[in-house]
């Protein structure tokens, strides 16, 4: 659920509250009227204390709400507060509301806040109701206080380690409020960085892990703030992080970085990676990716300013001008959705970042973007020629099956995933599960305008067509992993019962499955086993790719060497998944 | 509608099962006579039943069966129609998603011919639109994990789009055809290549959260310019997902209820995973009014539904309108026999691996359309009796209802009236069925239609089988178990198991096989200390309330007698060791009579780290028992590898990745009847 944002300085200076609620209205599409957010960096010397409550309070600060509630606050212990306490920290300070992100502002008057850290929140609530401010994020525990995009499925094992082994006893339900919790706890036990890597893999303490999508920005209250964020190792929610001019920002659509901090330097999270700042110094396991700069040619011609369109307005403005004119030119476009969707034919220029979910089921015509595309890119596609000069974000291109891509940069998780037809050319390099399930058709990994290593799992599930990629990628990042260990094991307790003998045990170690039953080759190999080559191009290849490197170099301006080495990965058997079938 | 006089086509008998299960020859017989003559022979059943579905033991208060009955033939004054989607309908029904593929063309036809004819809709499912199916108006065209056969025409053809999340008889898991059924028609409509596997995936990889969801509704509404309805199983969780559904500014969402029919399920999900249809309307509905989202909502519900009385009773619980499916194919003819996945159908209905008949269109729309117009004669015959003039004014009147034989956490749980107390459970021993494939071939069974709900719609054999499964819809991903990562590794003290399915010692065969694979081996032949259960010191005890938590290898066998179900006193067991801060230091296996990965599961939600389906081996031993070494060890092989998937295929339903990390989580499980789920200390469905 949500929308999330981070802002921290590197060199201690304020930023104002003004910049939360710009980046928080970029991604407007995150959210709803039902909840929004923001933490701050904000000391006060003793501890802050804060409740949401039916009646006043004799002796702290009662702020009548909206919804007939009042918000308390108390400076120092309270002896007792009537309520539902969002905040006990002398470090920390937390607006939340049931409302826009502007709503902030209308009840509280945070427009003139300003602080070094800040977190925002926009909500599409998920498990707890949306009428209730105590559900909005930010979530506190101590001088913690997180923001959170995601749903858990591991939420009744969280709980369980907070309440056996961590002494909670009330849960509101809500899985945000149960990472705050563990956050906390967990860097007590183990710092930070430590408490990061136990939430994604759960290696110290049973019930630690998160399962399921997590996009966590967290602020820990000190003498100097904390600073940080983190994305769950599938990458199912997105996180992106810029720097410029010493500000650090982390936002969950690459749109709202660009609101907060201009022309920065941006990048995505891949899964599992996180991001810490504490005073001037950045660290973590995190990769600083390509960022789209390069000077982008001037529209020749009329254009539509994208500025004056609400983020799902502009798609069908583009679909009436193309129907009319045949070629449409937007500037400015700022995270707008649906650009493209469904084009039959035409032309379609587009200057900044392409929003979610564009051009889809398109079946013709050109378009061109001097700029990102976010996620989604392509999906259902069937015709048509797009050349993107930037960076894709996830999912680029599903089930396409027919028509050509071209990406000047790196294209996140699961590019080309389902794709069935056509061509997807990626200029730089593809994150984890490029090509799964692909069906047919070709992808093309360049690492020409970057040469980072691609991610894990490429041709997972693969069933048909060809992934090139340049250079040579080791086996272990290619489909499913191999347990070495298992396979051994199992091979040997066939030796010892006589059903292998000692030469076949070897020739199966050399890549022979033969004397395996089927059973034994999908648990030990999985279910869509690949067939990997290191190796030139044959010619026939060449002359079936050779166009689309023509047209990569004519368009970006960088040559491919197609006489280099490339790994080549297809399915082992062509259409023949080792598993049940399972139609509908 | 011009309705032709009583008509009957020879048909097969129905298939009368071994262990009876909810399409009983009564209720095809119920179908087929409605679909034969264009009248229900009868309205409201004469009395609440004891056993089997709430539908079936929920009344209207102060309704005489005989009463209602005469009502038949009253007159028009009452509307049975709604406006749905800006089509008015004669009736609240949507005959649905049956795909070109699950189907074998003809009953495609005729089902949109009939929905068409008969004024009710009919979703087309995910098979691309069929030029013959496409003449027709009333079709709800689909949009599902693998776009198959997405266009702009078909987007833009039908009423509405239906955005498939997924479906009651497998929620979370995906779907594959191979590459031998893609055949050149299969092919051209879906827009796949020939002979390509097909695959759904579980998840759509645009949908990770409701706000991805809201994201694709409405890039979904600005192609099409139609309603967009999401398509989601009734889930433990459903209340949550409903509203999120609302608030993704979907115009509807159909929830399909376990025991939903479908071509091919995996027989462990279809029968654990999920909740029955009339458990998730009332919580849906309440959810969605608390939270201001249910005016200009529409919500379909749908699983096991095939009669006006229904109808009555899921609209008056909270919907709008019902999805009809497999009641559908019985009045083509389908005598139910469980085998739309082997393209053998006998009736022609489902995808034929050999042209060797042919359905006739024809006759299949006029049956369709007469038993459409049973539908709305007993519906109108309930409204009559109501004093009402509409159908609208009956939804989510759960003040109408009243609730027999069952307990009070259920009734309130769905809010409603308890009239005569009683037990949901309804158990009965008999021996499990174990399937050939799981031991001859290492795969899991797949299964076709049915109505098996354990404990329900079918005998429990004990309280464990009332428990429901949980599933990622919507507001999380679920996993695929075949290509991505689900750890289901044990960490013990004294080393890591592959799998927690522990494998019972008794044929030496059997403990090769185990140790091969890494699974625990229980028992003397043990060979190995690193792969034996009790390699170091163990207490093997009898479930009870004796039972104390220690440090250690705690083995709870029934085996040993005892005087409590094993599920209750594990439970009991996990609690304790948590309260009293020893469960780390403990390892708990659970040996009994278990049979399936979902019994794997159902314990590990209830605090088993290791599980011994001593039942499943027992069959499997009896079976092979005059066979040679090498011969019973790849069946053993193939049983632990077949049980570890079943459990990896739940477990990704849910969107869990980790074993280890998900014992003791009872929130993954719901409990259909009241009392299991204080025994076992888990919540009851719908809450």
């Amino acid at each position: 659920m949500c929308g999330i944002l981070g802002l921290y300085s590197l060199d201690g200076r304020d930023l104002p509250a003004e910049l939360v609620l710009r980046g928080l209205d970029a991604m407007k599409e995150r959210g709803t009227p039902h909840g929004s957010g923001v933490a701050l960096y904000r000391p006060v010397g003793v501890p802050r204390v804060k409740a949401f409550s039916r009646e006043p309070a004799e002796d702290g600060v009662s702020v009548p709400i909206p919804g007939g509630l009042y918000d308390l606050t108390f400076f120092g212990s309270p002896a007792n507060v009537r309520g539902t306490v969002y905040l006990n920290s002398r470090w920390l300070d937390v607006y939340k509301v049931v409302g826009w992100p502007g709503d902030l502002d209308e009840v509280y008057g945070i427009r003139s806040l300003s602080s070094p850290a800040w977190l925002g929140h926009t909500r599409y609530p998920t498990n707890s109701p949306g009428r209730y401010p105590y559900y909005s994020h930010p979530f506190t525990a101590g001088d913690f206080a997180i923001v959170h995009n995601g749903d858990l499925s591991s939420y009744g094992s969280n709980v369980n380690l907070l309440t056996y082994r961590m002494g909670y006893r009330s849960f509101t339900g809500n899985d945000s409020e149960a990472i705050a919790y563990l956050l906390k706890e967990l860097s007590d036990r183990l710092g930070v960085e430590g408490a990061i890597r136990e939430l994604m893999y759960g290696e110290k303490f049973r019930w630690a892990r998160l399962d399921g999508p997590y996009a966590v920005a967290f602020i820990a209250g000190g003498p100097t703030p904390v600073f940080g964020a983190f994305v769950d190792p599938q990458h199912f929610r997105p996180l992106y992080v810029g720097m410029r001019d010493g500000v650090l920002a982390v936002a969950s659509e690459a749109a709202a970085v660009r609101a907060v901090l201009g022309e920065a330097e941006y990048w995505a999270l891949r899964g599992g990676e996180y991001i810490l700042a504490e005073g001037d110094s950045v660290r973590g396991n995190f990769r600083r990716r390509y960022s789209y700069g390069r000077p982008a040619p001037e529209p020749e011609g009329p254009y539509l300013d994208a500025s004056a369109f609400g983020p799902i307005d502009l798609a069908p403005r583009i679909r009436s001008m193309l129907r009319e004119a045949g070629e449409v030119r937007v500037v400015n476009v700022l995270g707008h959705r649906y650009l493209g969707n469904g084009m039959t034919s035409g032309s379609l220029t587009i200057w900044g970042v392409v929003g979610n979910a564009s051009a889809n089921v398109m079946s013709g015509g050109l378009m061109r973007v001097y700029g990102d595309v976010q996620d989604d890119f392509g999906d259902t596609m069937n015709g048509g020629v797009v050349f993107v000069h930037g960076n894709a974000g996830d999912t680029l291109g599903q089930a396409k099956r027919g028509g050509s891509i071209y990406v000047y940069g790196d294209a996140g998780n699961r590019a080309g995933i389902q794709h069935r037809g056509g061509i997807l050319m990626i200029g730089g390099s593809v994150g984890d599960y490029a090509g799964e399930y692909m069906g047919g058709g070709v992808l093309v990994v360049l690492r020409a305008t970057s040469s980072d290593d691609v991610g894990f799992r490429i041709g997972s599930g693969m069933v048909g067509g060809t992934i090139y990629v340049r250079g040579r990628i080791p086996r272990e990042r290619i489909g499913r992993p191999l347990r070495r260990d298992s396979l051994e094991r199992y091979l040997r307790s066939l030796v010892e019962d006589g059903m292998l003998d000692p030469q076949a045990y070897q020739r199966v170690l050399e890549g022979d499955q033969s004397p395996l039953t089927k059973a034994a080759r999908r648990a030990l190999y999985g279910t869509n086993q690949l067939r990997v080559e290191w190796r030139r191009l044959s010619e026939e290849e060449l002359r079936e790719l050779s166009p689309h490197f023509r047209a990569f170099e004519e368009e970006f301006g960088v040559g491919v060497d197609p006489g280099e080495e490339f790994t080549v990965i297809r399915p082992l058997r062509e259409g023949a998944a080792e598993e049940p079938s399972l139609g509908e | 509608m011009a309705v032709r006089p009583a008509e009957r086509t020879r048909q097969l008998p129905p298939v009368r099962h071994r262990v009876p299960e909810f399409w009983s020859p009564e209720r095809v017989e119920y179908v087929r006579r409605t679909a034969a003559t264009g009248t229900p022979p009868y309205v409201l059943e004469r009395e609440p039943s004891r056993t089997g579905r709430l539908l079936d033991r929920i009344t209207f208060k102060g309704l005489r069966p005989d009463d209602v009955n005469a009502e038949l033939s009253g007159g028009g004054d009452v509307d049975v129609g709604l406006e749905l989607f800006g089509v008015r309908l004669e009736a609240p029904i949507y005959v649905g998603d049956m795909s070109y593929g699950a189907l074998s063309g003809g009953p495609n036809v005729a089902v949109a011919r009939a929905a068409t004819e008969a004024g009710v809709l009919a979703g087309i499912g995910e098979g691309g639109l069929h030029p013959e199916v496409a003449k027709y108006r009333n079709i709800v065209v689909q949009w599902a994990s693998a776009r198959f056969g997405v266009d702009l025409d078909l987007l833009r053809a039908g009423v509405a789009v239906n955005l498939k999340i997924g479906q009651g008889a497998k929620p979370g898991i995906g779907g594959h055809l191979p590459g031998s059924k893609v055949t050149e028609v299969i092919s051209k409509l879906r827009k796949i290549p020939v002979g390509s596997d097909a695959v759904s995936p579980a998840p759509h990889h645009d949908i990770y959260s409701i706000e991805d969801l809201a994201q694709r509704v409405k890039a979904l509404r600005d192609l099409s310019g139609k309603p967009v309805l999401v398509k989601v199983a009734a889930v433990n969780k459903i209340m949550f997902v409903s509203v999120g559904v609302a608030r993704s500014t979907a115009e509807g969402i159909i929830i399909d209820g376990a025991g939903a029919g479908t071509g091919a399920a995996p027989s462990v999900v279809r029968d654990h995973v999920g909740i029955p249809i009339e458990y998730a309307v009332p919580v849906s509905d309440r959810w969605l009014r608390d939270n201001g989202a249910r005016d200009g909502f529409t919500v379909i519900g749908g699983g096991m539904i095939y009669s006006p009385s229904d109808i009555a009773k899921l609209i008056a619980l909270g919907a709008d309108a019902v999805n009809i499916g497999t009641a559908a194919l019985l009045s083509f003819g389908c005598i139910m026999c469980h085998s739309c996945n082997t393209g053998g159908c006998p009736t022609y209905l489902t995808s034929l691996a050999m042209p060797v008949g042919r359905f006739d269109v024809d006759a299949g729309t006029r049956a369709l359309v007469r038993y459409l117009r049973g539908l709305r004669l007993g519906l109108g015959a309930i409204l009559r009796s109501l004093g009402m003039s509409r159908i609208s004014e009956l939804r989510g009147r759960r003040d109408l209802l009243e609730l027999h034989y069952a307990d009070e956490d259920v009734a309130d749980a769905l809010g409603l009236e308890l009239v005569e107390g009683g037990e949901i459970a309804w158990y009965q021993d008999y021996e499990p069925l174990i399937y050939r494939e799981t031991y001859e071939e290492g795969s899991v069974h797949i299964t076709g239609m049915g109505g098996i709900i354990p404990g329900y719609t079918y005998p429990a054999r004990r309280p464990l089988d009332l428990l429901r499964i949980e599933a990622a819809q919507v507001t999380h991903p679920p996993v695929d178990p075949y290509r991505e990562d689900i750890d289901i590794s044990v960490r013990t003290p004294w080393g890591v198991f592959d799998t927690p399915v522990v494998v019972p010692g008794l044929d030496p065969a059997a403990v090769a096989a185990a140790e091969a694979l890494g699974a625990p081996v229980d028992g003397s032949r043990c060979r190995r200390p690193s792969s034996c259960l009790c390699g170091g010191e163990c207490l093997r005890a009898a479930p009870g309330d004796d039972l104390e938590p220690r440090a250690g290898v705690v083995v709870v066998d029934e085996r040993q007698g005892g005087s409590r179900w094993l599920e209750e006193s594990l439970s009991a067991l996990d609690r304790d060791a948590n309260l009293m801060g020893l469960r780390e230091d403990m390892v708990v296996a659970a040996v009994g009579r278990f049979n399936s990965g979902a019994d794997v599961y159902k314990l590990a939600a209830l605090g088993a780290d290791l599980v011994e389906p001593v039942e499943a081996f027992e069959l499997l031993e009896r079976r092979i028992r005059g066979m040679g070494y090498a011969e019973r060890r790849v069946r053993y092989e193939n049983m632990i590898i077949t049980l570890s998937e079943e459990l990896r295929l739940l477990m990704g339903a849910g969107g869990l990745t980790s074993y280890y990390h998900m014992v003791g989580n009872r929130d993954l499980v719901r409990s259909l009847d009241g009392s299991v789920a204080r025994s076992l200390g888990v919540r009851v469905a719908g809450t």
